[in-house]
């Protein structure tokens, strides 16, 4: 551990604009996920950022309204650009669906006098939250000043991986850049590290983070898994906690932490509630944090966790929320399972012979799953039999009821979670499935 | 209820920064530095973890009564404790937050609601602060 850590945080600033539901919700974003971060944490901290110049007065007062101790300069202008990010679901229970407006003709350059307007001296550490500006020239300056690098690289181009030696490499399983077909991730990871970069961590979204570093096993840590207001910058937060809180604590402390901060910062986009839930998480010592546990999934095991989608999955059916469950599970890397569209769909005149086989057929979809998820959008037989089905066989149900149909009590009752978002069924499948996994393991 | 608990509604300019005060849209979100809400004086319904491991069904072999009062206590994980000490279960995971809450000074109780031994043991219990 060393004393006095102060960061420089260097990004992109943007505006996040979702225009889901009725509401709009539009705040900066970009690299002020993470200063937000260390507002809450009460560190002195500095700010180098690139944005569009209409921003700076904006960027001006969000720093002096969070009375943060540190200095801000501006490393660059962006042009042909709004930094605008349209973000189509604010939880991240499928797809996030950024819009990055005009993002083909966003030019980016460092001032000449970029380094000018901070005091070098007084920074120990920078952590860089990649982008479309020239990060490889702001780490070599940093490198070249003997101070520690940090790089979340989540962002960024394939041009901007490090090249130099790096002390933290943060990766996410929801960036661009991340290879979801890679089933050898952490062996890879093992690999890397001890060579150009003291730590990797990779953070997993709902299924917590690992983090690898050398001479060491493998550091899991379980997600927090509330209700999530937002799921926008969250992953910088996380970067950022780590970082300061290397000032404090072990790495394997920082990581525990980090990832609770994180989960704060999901609850809410209320600043004052935010820094109060950091506080109180800070109450706690790195053991305590520890010993309380999370959800810990890693990304690779989930593939083999089959999730049985029960739904009038029929021709004829609105299927818009049956495809939302499937495509989520699929973005967690999940695998639904769509008995319809994998054994058949009846029609009334099929003969018995064959009712029966695809009725049987069905049924041992359901013993190769782990998870049965029911979305009921309309009083279909069929899904309750099988809701049934799989509570005797004490398979975890979840009943997912977007409109708000269930009434019955059995169909309420007998599942063991029913939910209406999309948001809150992820965070239950997780929860089981990380249970499951949990079980297994012992 | 979603909506209302958004810091930062609207477009027509940035309303999440501490010191703004807390007023409703033009579109009835709230905006503002806090949203007045606090998550530690919550109440809530949960299902408790781990009840076959816990001291209460491992020494007396059953459920405890509805109505059966108990403590929450932070000990390695949360842990549902009667008054004469038996573990009824772990909080869930997700209410890790109240670890939080109780390092800053809160205290939880609860009752058991209703619980079910076949065919494994559950119980469901409210929580309140005091």
């Amino acid at each position: 551990m060393s004393e006095n850590r102060r960061i420089l945080l260097v990004g992109d600033i943007f505006v996040d604009v979702s225009l889901k539901d009725r509401e709009e919700k539009m705040r900066l974003g970009g690299v002020l996920h993470a200063a937000r971060a260390l507002w809450a944490l009460d560190c002195r901290f500095d700010l180098g950022y690139f944005a569009p110049t209409y921003l700076d007065q904006s960027v001006l007062e969000f720093w002096q309204s969070h009375s943060i101790d540190g200095s801000i300069a501006k490393f660059g202008n962006v042009t042909g650009s709004p930094n605008v990010m349209l973000v189509a679901d604010m939880t991240e229970h499928g797809d996030q669906g950024y819009l990055d407006l005009l993002r083909d003709t966003r030019q980016v350059s460092l001032f000449p006098d970029w380094k000018e307007g901070l005091d070098w001296g007084c920074i120990t550490d920078i952590l860089v939250i990649s982008g479309s500006f020239p990060v490889a020239e702001v780490l070599d300056y940093g490198a070249s000043l003997g101070k520690r690098i940090h790089l979340d690289i989540a962002n960024g181009d394939e041009g901007n991986k490090p090249e130099r030696q790096l002390d933290t490499l943060f990766i996410s399983t929801s960036s661009k850049i991340f290879d979801r077909e890679d089933a050898s991730i952490a062996a890879k990871f093992q690999s890397q590290v001890g060579q150009d970069v003291e730590r990797i961590i990779l953070k997993e979204n709902r299924g917590g983070s690992r983090m690898w570093q050398k001479h060491k096993d493998v550091h899991q840590v379980g997600a927090q898994l509330r209700r999530v207001v937002h799921s926008v910058g969250v992953g910088d937060v996380f970067a950022a906690a780590f970082v300061q809180l290397l000032d404090r604590q072990s790495t394997e402390g920082a990581h525990h932490f980090a990832s609770w901060i994180a989960t704060n910062y999901a609850e809410t986009t209320f600043p004052l509630d935010f820094r109060t839930g950091v506080q109180q998480t800070l109450s706690l010592t790195a053991l305590e944090v520890s010993n309380l546990g999370g959800a810990f999934l890693p990304w690779e095991i989930r593939r083999d966790i089959s999730i049985y989608i029960a739904a009038p999955d029929f021709d004829y059916v609105d299927r818009t929320e049956i495809d939302r469950v499937a495509s989520s599970l699929k973005y967690h890397n999940f695998r639904p399972r769509l008995p319809v569209r994998e054994n058949g769909q009846a029609c009334t005149d099929l003969p018995k012979k064959d009712r029966k086989k695809m009725c049987i057929a069905d049924r041992e979809l359901i013993e190769e799953c782990a998870i049965l998820i029911a979305v009921i959008i309309n009083q279909d037989p069929g899904t309750h039999i099988e809701i049934g089905y799989a509570a005797a066989k004490q398979m975890p149900v979840i009943v997912y009821d977007p409109h708000f149909f269930a009434q019955n009590l059995m169909l309420t009752e007998l599942p063991d979670a029913v939910v209406h978002s999309a948001s809150d069924l992820m965070q239950v499948v997780f929860e089981m499935a990380a249970k499951i996994n949990s079980n297994t393991a012992l | 209820m979603y909506l209302q608990k958004m810091g930062s509604s609207g477009t027509g300019r940035f309303t999440d920064y501490p010191g703004s005060s807390r007023s409703t849209s033009s579109t009835g979100g709230t905006t503002g530095g806090s949203s007045g809400s606090d998550k530690c004086g919550e109440a809530f319904a949960a299902e408790l973890e781990d009840v076959a491991r816990g001291s209460y069904y491992g020494t007396k072999g059953s459920l405890p009564p509805n109505g059966h009062e108990f403590k929450v206590v932070h000990s390695k994980r949360l842990v549902a404790v009667d008054l004469e000490g038996f573990e009824l279960g772990n909080l869930p995971t997700k209410y890790n937050y109240l670890a939080g809450c109780i390092g800053s000074g809160r205290a939880y109780i609860g009752v058991v609601t209703t619980t079910s031994i076949s065919p494994l043991p559950r119980i469901y219990v409210d929580i309140a602060p005091i």
